[in-house]
């Protein structure tokens, strides 16, 4: 089933999301087994365990869930599976099949504040989702959204019976809740808004017009809101239980606050609330992983929490509330264990070995690609395989430098250009990728066709020296000094200090490049720096050559931070990106200063996108950013991205063999690990 | 004691028992230094361990001139390859005769482990010589040469005696080379806690008191801040525009900040026992000044005690040098030193399919076996008792 | 005694200060903090973390004060409610944390330290007696064989070693079912099978010199000449050797002995990192790397303490081992 990217048309949501749903049904028809999903919103839904009459055991326990769920209910610990489900539980098409329930999944966590394989794992219970393709979002932890067609309003329907796991109702108050009185709440929030959150003047508005229905109201069309929900930011909404987590606020608890901050020793009602209830998406302050009380929506709930123990482990949420095509309950895995690890190369050995079952984070560098493949038979896993079609490598020559003289050099285009010529790309590719990609300019890549622009792809790649010195020429450097690099255009001597770290090996590339550089006649200097170093260094406008990433995936819309001075990670322009965003330059490290015209206008255009809710729309002004980020040249490119991996054990099912590999599509979550299974001996 | 006059009677003289030694005339007039060194030959494992430290250091001397390659050469073709075998004699229709060569690789690219695979090809021949001609270097920073000790002939095709790492850097080249870096950061290190040691634990014994309780309250301090949070934090704070070389001073400098303390710990324990001897009584009384009763009499008598510290103490410099590579903190590339290598080596692919990476290990083990075995060797020669 | 026993607790006092001042330096030594390192290594990931986070973070973990602000609160907490703060990257109170940790530590190090003792002492003894027998050599070698080898890589090997020839399940100290288990005689069993690689490895480096120290403090005083006259006289060599020898051959270890406790402790944090045991040695190492700057700092002032400690007792052992050390 494919599911269309209704961003393309927000006003047609509704019907492209009935169709989804109807397609659902007749596949699971197809498959021989009841309809799980009704057709339409009617009221004549009923759920899915409802349906699933005929199979009923003798005892009226619903067999469309764990076995160990139908004991409890049997017992009378838990209340039935219909009760428990939404009235139109979410619908989940398994990748392979229907699965069995049972199992632990077995993967680890690298110290103390790995909190990002969890949000990859576990969490991805956002407003909104993506597609597993990654080719549009779809209605997650709400049954439906309604944009209005400027893009400034928007109205979430809850599912009518969805619960948390205590069983308490999920509703619009939850989120009205979270957003009034913890985002809005200066004590708790005294960062303010998230800035994907922020459109126009005024803060946004959420009102919880029913138990069903909230309509948040942006000052400002907000036209990429939907997309940044299914990204990692879009968790911090559907996290926060009113019925619990007020009971720590100062405005809705007024009888026992002080006796809860003395029991936990917190040091004020802030403190005990973040302890309790407040998260920062991705770092370890997130109390969805410290406090194993909060109630969740996740399919799994802390059982023992992170840090507790040398292991974290969550177990089923009876509560949860997607079901398969068959309409069981899911998730099928029982529960999920990480072993809370010191070291990667510890974590590498158990993958060896076969104590990990599905993972594709830490170990999985193109270096240990060998041992790992070595060793599949006796591990019995296999790899699946994560396609990241971005860039491998961008080398920012800072456009901004504080240094006058370095500035005119850097920003001389021929300069760059040449600098690029002198690059032996195939050279890089061999070395570190063992001939995997090509080579590729800081570009669209070829997978994204709307955007693709061939010649740009492979502009200015092509390694020739000879070529490279005639660029050098105009840009006024010909002399050289006694040891054969090139005097700058004013007959000083020139050097520049390439600066990298050690994560994902951009060293290894830097040390690649700047050798080539040499041997082109440019002085260029190799600093292998701490990363928190090389971050300062970088914030404070104080790097000549930074080596990072390049070009862009799908996450364009969102993160164009290559194609223009958009955030702090536009490392080329870090003036100009203050200037764009923090124009006073309060506490800023790196001052701003204006922009050239031409760059203003693609801020510009990037302002229309924003208040657009029309994808056409956003498309066109997209293109004609980068038609000028083409005529810029930024960054330098090196080659394109070979795919990831990850592995997962040959009885552990579900996991498409290929699936997008990106932090703003949170691999592998928006597979849906809750249809992941084991399968026994 | 036997002994009055120190100022004119060479220190070794101070030994109670030399006076009634029934020794050889030469003996008898000998300076401590040759008495030292006939007992020292008499020392096997010392002996050995000597000539290997020299050899060592030799090799740190004459680096580039020694190593086929620089070390940062890299060769795409030759990543994680295997290290090839050195023949010197070839089979010909007349016998065998001298022709040095290696065996040339077959590769093959898996794709799918993301590897290429290399199987040593008995057909092909790869020439090796002698005092061969290769890549410019400039020997001590001072002249330009091409001259290499061994060698490909051929300038396209590199041989690797001891394999290539994940970029086809040359192993052997880059060891050779991070001999001169960890060699002399163990000696420069252990010769400026040495001199730390010895000064201020001296003083310390030999006054007492007020210097004594200040020094011993400095010390105490400093060993009390625990090592590897010390060392991270002053190795994170040298500045990272510095240039290479001195990184690896300030490394130096943070690795015997710390090492200095240990021994004059020792000193001050051995001083505070000593003093009250005899023979250092006689020496004072004699109106030796405080240096030379501290460096003449009372220093050799426990030299043989700080030769076993020190001989421990610059291995552990080395040691400390991998450890802070291993934390990330040490020397970094272009810069290669052993900590270096085996930093590199750390890990599970390096030890499951590339094994030779771990060679920079045995590189560490000999050199720290040998200036153990000297160092013994040196304790029981200085060892003013033992004849 | 009693007096100079007071004299130096109180000389402890400043010492103690000082410590702590430069407990917390040390975290300010390298740039940045905690926030900045954190953004770092989330960006090398590929993730990424919003302006307003950061500054929420930053008001929540206080760090936008001064320096001596936060060092004034610090110390606040810990002398008037024993709170040494929060860790950030763990998002648990520093005490709760290292407490957690505490035990395993103390095991591993006592096991260490036997395994020490007891390996290096008969060896340093033979080895001085029976000077330059081919015992002698053997003993020497197998000894800087242990210092020699870089801790670090012997320990991956090891592991490599018992991942692919015994097929064990590598890292920590406990196979997984006994991990979250509840102690019992299984667990305890299951801990002393996985404890065995770690002590090895940690006692390895620290035998090697404890045996060169024995055997070099011996061999000096075997020469001794009332050694000699002992001899003469016809004691038995076993009790000549204990009587005295050995016990002033102990005095210049005695004068290390207080510090080996938190050597350690600290000392054997990276093997515990490649071994990944639950121990506070990868907590440390990884607080300072994080600039976990409590946790880290309390870490550090903890160890420190322990070494003070160690050395008064370290001084106490060597005046009553020694009675040529007169205390004035």
């Amino acid at each position: 089933m494919q599911k269309r990217n209704w961003t393309l048309k927000p006003g047609r949501l509704l019907a492209v999301l009935l169709i989804a749903i109807v397609a659902v049904g007749a596949l699971a028809a197809c498959g021989g087994a009841e309809p799980a999903a009704p057709a339409e919103g009617a009221p004549a839904a009923e759920s899915a365990a409802d349906d699933s009459g005929e199979a009923m055991a003798d005892d009226g326990v619903s067999p469309n869930q764990a076995p160990a769920l139908q004991e409890m209910v049997r017992n009378g610990d838990l209340p039935p599976l219909a009760e428990r489900l939404p009235v139109n539980p979410a619908v989940v098409v398994p990748v392979d099949g229907i699965g069995q329930y049972g199992g632990t999944w077995n993967t680890a966590l690298v110290g103390g504040s790995d909190t990002a394989w969890l949000v990859r794992t576990v969490s991805y219970i956002h407003p909104m989702g993506w597609t597993p393709q990654w080719d549009g979002v779809v209605p997650n932890a709400v049954e439906d959204v309604i944009a209005s067609d400027d893009a400034s309003e928007y109205t979430f329907i809850f599912r009518e019976g969805q619960k948390w796991s205590d069983g308490a109702p999920f509703t619009a108050h939850d989120l009205a809740f979270w957003w009034n009185d913890q985002i809005l709440n200066s004590d708790l929030s005294p960062g303010g808004t998230p800035g994907w959150m922020r459109a126009g003047e005024a803060d946004a508005i959420f009102e919880a017009v029913d138990d069903h229905t909230l309509k948040i109201t942006f000052d400002a069309p907000n036209g990429l809101f939907l997309q940044n929900l299914a990204t990692p930011s879009g968790s911090i909404f559907t996290r926060v239980p009113m019925h619990y987590c007020s009971q720590f606020h100062a405005d809705h608890n007024t009888e026992n606050l002080d006796a809860l901050i003395a029991e936990n020793n917190a040091n004020d009602w802030v403190h005990l609330y973040q302890m309790k209830c407040s998260s920062v998406p991705g770092t370890p302050s997130d109390s969805r992983w410290f406090n194993g009380d909060l109630p969740t929506l996740m399919p799994w709930r802390v059982a023992v929490a992170y840090g507790e123990g040398s292991q974290m482990i969550l177990e089923r949420n009876p509560y949860y509330w997607k079901v398969d095509t068959e309409g069981n309950q899911l998730p099928y895995i029982d529960r999920v264990v990480y072993d809370i690890l010191e070291d990667r190369e510890v974590l590498l050995l158990k993958v060896l070995n076969g104590e990990i079952d599905m993972m594709s984070r830490h170990f999985n560098t193109n270096d240990n690609k060998a041992v790992i493949a070595d060793n599949r038979e006796a591990g019995e896993y296999e790899f699946f395989e994560t396609r990241s079609i971005g860039n491998t490598t961008g080398f920012h020559f800072n456009l901004t430098h504080k240094d006058a003289r370095m500035r005119e050099i850097f920003n001389d285009k021929n300069f760059r250009i040449a600098m690029s010529h002198c690059l032996n790309r195939q050279e890089i590719i061999d070395v570190l990728y063992i001939g995997q990609g090509e080579p590729m300019q800081s570009a669209i890549p070829k997978d994204m066709a709307e955007f693709y622009d061939e010649e740009w792809y492979s502009l200015y790649t092509e390694f020739d020296q000879a070529l490279a010195h005639q660029y050098l020429a105009d840009a006024g450097m010909t002399e050289r000094d006694e040891d054969g690099y090139f005097l700058g255009p004013d007959g000083e001597p020139f050097s520049f200090v390439v600066q990298a770290t050690e994560a994902f090996g951009f060293h290894d590339r830097a040390e690649m490049a700047v050798n080539q550089w040499q041997a082109c006649g440019v002085n260029a200097q190799l600093s292998i720096i701490d990363r928190t170093l090389l971050y300062q260094r970088k914030d404070a406008n104080e790097h000549d050559v930074h080596v990072w990433g390049a070009g862009t995936g799908p996450q364009i819309f969102l993160d164009p931070r290559h194609f223009f001075p958009f955030s702090a990670e536009s490392t080329f322009a870090q003036s100009w990106v203050t200037w764009r965003t923090n124009p006073s330059g309060a506490g800023a490290m790196t001052q701003p200063e204006e922009p050239p015209d031409i760059v203003k206008q693609q801020m510009d255009l990037y302002a229309q996108i924003l208040s657009s809710g029309d994808q056409a729309v956003q498309n066109e002004l997209m293109k004609e950013i980068l038609a000028i980020a083409k005529d810029q040249f930024y960054v330098i490119g090196t080659s394109s991205s070979p795919p990831g991996y990850g592995i997962v054990k040959n009885n552990f099912h579900n996991v498409p063999t290929s699936m997008p590999g990106s932090w703003q599509y949170p691999t592998p979550a928006p597979t849906q690990p809750e249809q992941y299974w084991i399968s026994g001996e | 004691m036997a002994v009055t006059d120190a100022k004119t009677l060479p220190p070794e003289t101070v030994s109670p028992r030399a006076a009634d030694a029934e020794i050889e005339s030469s003996v008898s007039v000998a300076s401590q230094w040759q008495l030292m060194w006939w007992k020292f030959r008499k020392h096997r494992a010392a002996m050995i361990g000597g000539v290997v430290t020299l050899i060592i250091y030799v090799i740190a001397i004459f680096v580039e001139f020694l190593s086929p390659s620089s070390p940062g050469v890299i060769r795409a073709d030759y990543t994680w390859a295997p290290p090839q075998q050195l023949h010197f004699f070839r089979q010909t229709e007349n016998g065998m005769r001298w022709d040095p060569y290696v065996n040339g690789y077959k590769v093959e690219i898996d794709p799918e482990a993301l590897r290429r695979t290399f199987v040593i090809d008995e057909e092909q021949i790869v020439d090796v010589g002698f005092f061969v001609r290769g890549e410019t270097y400039k020997m001590w920073g001072l002249w330009e040469s091409d001259l290499h000790l061994i060698g490909s002939t051929d300038d396209e095709v590199p041989v690797y005696f001891l394999g290539a790492d994940r970029m086809g850097r040359d192993l052997l080249s880059s060891m050779i080379y991070g001999t001169r870096v960890s060699m002399s950061i163990g000696l420069l290190g252990v010769i400026l806690s040495f001199f730390l040691g010895i000064l201020l634990g001296g003083i310390s014994g030999f006054y007492g008191g007020t210097v004594d309780n200040l020094i011993q309250r400095i010390i105490e301090f400093i060993r009390s801040i625990p090592t590897i949070p010390l060392w991270m934090g002053l190795a994170a704070a040298l500045p990272t525009d510095w240039p290479p070389l001195r990184i690896y001073f300030g490394i130096t400098i943070i690795l015997s900040f710390i090492g200095w303390t240990g021994l004059a710990r020792v000193v001050r324990g051995r001083f505070l026992s000593l003093r009250t001897e005899d023979f250092v009584m006689s020496a004072r009384l004699d109106g030796a000044s405080e240096l030379t009763t501290i460096w003449r009499h009372m220093v050799p008598s426990f030299f043989s005690h700080i030769i076993a510290s020190l001989t421990l103490s610059i291995p552990g410099m080395i040691l400390a040098e991998t450890s802070l590579s291993f934390l990330g903190l040490g020397l970094r590339r272009p810069v290669v030193s052993w900590g270096v290598l085996l930093q590199e080596a750390q890990n599970i692919r390096s030890v499951a399919t590339a094994p030779w990476l771990l060679i920079p290990g045995l590189a560490v083990l000999v050199a720290v076996l040998a200036l153990n075995f000297l160092g013994d060797g040196l304790r029981d020669a200085a060892d003013p008792y033992n004849r | 005694m009693l007096q100079f026993l007071l004299r130096r607790l109180l000389f402890m006092i400043p010492t103690l200060i000082a410590i702590s001042i430069v407990a917390f330096g040390i975290i300010q030594l390298p740039p940045g903090d905690f926030l900045t390192t954190m953004v770092a290594s989330m960006a090398a990931q590929g993730e990424d973390m919003d302006q307003s986070a950061m500054r929420a973070l930053e008001e929540q973990y206080g760090l936008g004060q001064p320096v001596h602000i936060q060092y004034l609160k610090w110390m606040q907490g810990i002398i008037f409610r024993g709170d040494f703060g929060d860790s950030f990257g763990w998002n648990k109170p520093v005490s709760e944390l290292v407490w957690s940790r505490l035990a395993l530590t103390f095991v591993i190090s006592l096991a260490s330290l036997l395994f020490v003792w007891v390996v290096a002492f008969p060896i340093g003894i033979y080895s001085a007696v029976k000077q330059y027998s081919i015992g002698d050599y053997f003993a020497t070698f197998i000894g800087f064989l242990g210092l020699a080898t870089p801790n670090f890589l012997l320990a991956l090997i090891l592991m490599y070693i018992a991942f692919r020839f015994f097929n064990q399940s590598v890292g920590g100290l406990f196979s997984p079912e006994y991990q979250e288990a509840p102690w019992s005689w299984g667990k305890v069993a299951d801990l002393f099978a996985h404890l065995w690689v770690p002590v090895v490895i940690i006692g390895t480096a620290g035998t090697a010199s404890l045996i060169r120290i024995m055997r070099a403090n011996l061999l000096d005083e075997l020469r001794k000449p009332y050694v000699v006259t002992a001899r003469a006289k016809g004691l038995p060599e076993w009790r000549l050797l204990f009587k005295y020898p050995v016990r002033i051959a102990l005095n210049p270890f005695v004068s290390t002995v207080g510090w080996v406790l938190p050597t350690l402790v600290s000392g054997a944090a990276i093997v515990s990192i490649v071994l990944s045991l639950p121990t506070t040695g990868p907590l440390l190492i990884r607080a300072l790397l994080q600039q976990d700057m409590y946790l880290a700092a309390s870490f550090i002032m903890l160890l420190s303490i322990l070494t003070v400690i160690g050395t008064l007792v370290s001084d106490l052992l060597l005046a009553w081992l020694d009675p040529r050390i007169r205390m004035e």
